[in-house]
């Protein structure tokens, strides 16, 4: 969906919520389906809340919203672990959004977050808490299809473990997910088990375990359970820490089932040094 | 009239030879060369050289160890390394050694050469490089106070300064408390020497470095020398080990501008202005903060990651720069883009027209640096 980004460039005064008025006075209204919300000033320290509010108080004037992309903003801005939030929900309420995408989740909240047209949502995060996961469990978003969590690590807020992720195995609460993500995670191998036994694996069509610290011993269970996957169209077990025999076999299984396996490990900076294995994106 | 050129340089360096090589092309036949191991053996050899019309060029030496010995030995400085101390200096692994020391010694080296050539002033002598413009462009303090006095006139952008104290004690008093995102830079250093990419954020207890600094103990000493590869450090010891040797060496401070990304990859972009006109421009890509060629990034076409818009914004706080030293026929300036593309200088290199890429090719950036330098001659003859 075209969209446009709007940011605060570095040393720049002027605050996001005035260019984004700004823009409004120019053009009347925003008329694309979806818009970008990159860097806010000193995001390490401010939530986006007057931007949040800006766009709540204006709704009116993006009459086609229907994507919103928070926290587009580059390492080099500012680390994703550093990244305030506040409760974004009002976002999902007001606007009949059918996808949202949030980067960061320090202070990120979805408190009674209900909407019957999101159908995408993705949170990138090194890591991310219990209440921000238990609001998500709770929300009202029954149309859901694509649910990509970056769940991270302990030092950067995952406060969490195998039983705060319970809720996003049953497929009663996304009755539709057909991507399911829980991802970046440093307990990758636990929610692979997990998963391989829960009820949301059916529905399926891509089963999304990259980026985290998957091992041997989660590859093994995939394996094994290899059968279970066969309606899937895709397993993402792109950056892992898997042998290389093991992902052979699993590409050679995944083939005969037809089913694409990713499991690139380019990315992986220290694959031998078992003590020192982290998720993808951590800091 | 017939103009000469005079060289002086690394016996052994790319940068000498890659001169020899253009003046070859050009069939320019007159021109001489001195090494800095004949200058050091008998300094005399300079003036004896000096003929009617020369242009003097001089190319910083290279990593030959008995050079940056001597260079020591001429630097006056307060607590100084005596020269029986730097004859003890062990380089097999080319430790960086008192560079404070060797800028100072550098400078009385440059400046013995610039007062030669004054004192020579009737027989029509220039020199390829202002020395004093030079010799503040090696020092990143002296080059920042520049740039910043005259900032408001010009189109380019700077960092925020910060304070250096002198013990890393001190920075994180000062420091430790807030979210920071800093260089600290070696003053004197150049090459991507004593480059650290600093970040702090209390509310996480975090404290991380990039940087390509390492210390290693030999025979119960301590010895800082530049890796090759560049790492990422989050032990505090060391991480306050490394500060600690950089401020005690003087640092240079400044913020973090963010870099534009091109394909998801940071950059930054050496122009150099020679004649006051930007010649080129190299776009350095990384994966890390710290972008320098030699350390194994990749490099691209300017022309690819800018458009003609923004590389006329990039060419115009280039040529700002020069303007500032305004007495340099040419410098490599390094700038930073921030994501909306605001030029941020971080330095200025007074030997920064050295493109290895280039070297033996049409382009090559020394025709430009003898054509200008023969235009100024004509001027002065
Ligand atoms: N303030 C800054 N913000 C962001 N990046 C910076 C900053 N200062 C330096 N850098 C990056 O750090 C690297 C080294 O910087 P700098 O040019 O100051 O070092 P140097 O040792 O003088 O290197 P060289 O001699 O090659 O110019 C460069 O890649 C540059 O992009």
């Amino acid at each position: 969906m075209e969209a446009i980004k709007f940011f605060v460039d570095y040393d720049d005064e002027v605050t996001l919520e005035k260019k984004l008025a700004d823009y409004i006075e120019e053009h009347v209204s925003y008329d694309l389906p979806a818009i970008t919300i990159g860097h806010w000033n000193d995001a390490y320290d401010t939530s986006p809340e007057p931007v949040i509010n800006y766009l709540i108080a204006n709704k009116a004037k993006f009459p086609n919203l229907k994507k919103i992309f928070l926290g587009d903003i580059d390492s080099d801005e500012c680390e994703v672990s550093w990244i305030i939030h506040t409760d974004a929900a009002p976002l999902i309420n007001e606007f009949a959004l059918e996808e949202i995408i949030i980067k960061g989740a320090n202070g990120l909240r979805l408190k009674n977050a209900a909407s019957n047209t999101l159908k995408e949502l993705t949170i990138i995060s090194g890591g991310l808490a219990s209440n921000t996961l238990n609001d998500i469990a709770e929300a009202t978003i029954p149309n859901l299809e694509h649910l990509e969590l970056y769940l991270g690590v302990d030092d950067y807020g995952f406060d969490g473990d195998i039983s705060t992720l319970e809720p996003f195995m049953q497929r009663s609460n996304f009755p539709k997910v057909t991507y399911w993500g829980l991802k970046n995670s440093e307990i990758a191998d636990e929610i692979c088990e997990r998963v391989l036994a829960s009820d949301i694996l059916p529905g399926l069509e891509v089963l999304d375990i990259s980026l985290g610290t998957l091992s041997n011993r989660g590859a093994e269970l995939i394996l094994e359970n290899m059968d279970k996957l066969a309606h899937l169209k895709t397993l993402d077990l792109t950056y892992n820490y898997v042998s290389d025999e093991l992902l052979e076999k699993i590409i050679a299984k995944g083939s005969e089932l037809n089913i694409e396996v990713l499991c690139s490990k380019e990315d992986v900076y220290n694959e031998d040094d078992e003590d020192y294995r982290y998720p993808y994106i951590t800091e | 009239m017939n103009t000469h050129f005079l060289l002086i340089g690394d016996a052994s360096g790319r940068r000498l030879n890659g001169f020899v090589e253009c003046f070859k092309k050009l069939g320019t036949s007159s021109y001489q060369v001195i090494t800095w191991q004949e200058y050091f053996d008998d300094f005399l050899v300079f003036s004896r050289k000096l003929r009617e019309n020369t242009i003097v060029r001089l190319e910083p030496p290279e990593k030959d160890m008995e050079i940056y010995r001597a260079i020591l030995k001429l630097g006056e400085v307060d607590n100084r390394l005596s020269n029986a101390e730097i004859d003890d200096i062990d380089f097999s692994q080319f430790p960086i050694i008192a560079p404070g020391q060797w800028y100072a010694g550098f400078t009385k080296l440059i400046t013995d050469i610039a007062q030669t050539c004054s004192v020579h002033a009737d027989k029509k002598i220039l020199m390829m490089q202002d020395h004093c413009e030079a010799l503040a462009m090696m020092d990143k303090r002296q080059t920042y106070d520049r740039l910043a006095a005259k900032a408001k006139e010009y189109s380019y952008y700077l960092p925020a300064k910060l304070e250096a104290p002198l013990r890393v004690k001190e920075f994180r008093e000062m420091y430790g408390g807030q979210v920071l995102k800093c260089f600290i830079k070696l003053r004197y250093g150049s090459g991507g020497t004593g480059i650290l990419a600093y970040k702090n954020n209390p509310r996480l207890n975090e404290e991380t470095l990039w940087t390509s600094l390492k210390v290693e103990i030999r025979g119960g000493k301590k010895f800082f020398y530049s890796g090759r590869k560049i790492a990422f450090i989050t032990d505090k010891a060391k991480i306050g080990e490394l500060i600690e040797w950089v401020l005690a060496n003087g640092a240079h401070i400044e913020t973090w501008i963010p870099k534009a990304a091109y394909q998801g990859t940071h950059f930054d972009t050496r122009v150099l202005v020679a004649a006051k006109t930007p010649q080129y421009f190299i776009t350095r890509l990384s994966k890390t903060p710290i972008t320098n060629l030699h350390l194994g990034n990749q490099r691209r076409n300017s022309s690819e990651v800018f458009t003609a818009g923004q590389l006329a914004v990039l060419s115009q706080a280039a040529a700002d720069v020069m303007k500032v030293f305004n007495k340099s026929l040419y410098a490599g300036i390094d700038i930073v883009c921030s994501p909306g593309y605001k030029p941020y200088v971080i330095d200025v290199n007074p030997f920064g027209d050295l493109f290895h890429n280039l070297l033996g090719t049409e382009a090559n950036v020394y025709y430009y640096e003898i054509k200008a330098a023969l235009e100024k001659m004509r001027e002065i003859q």
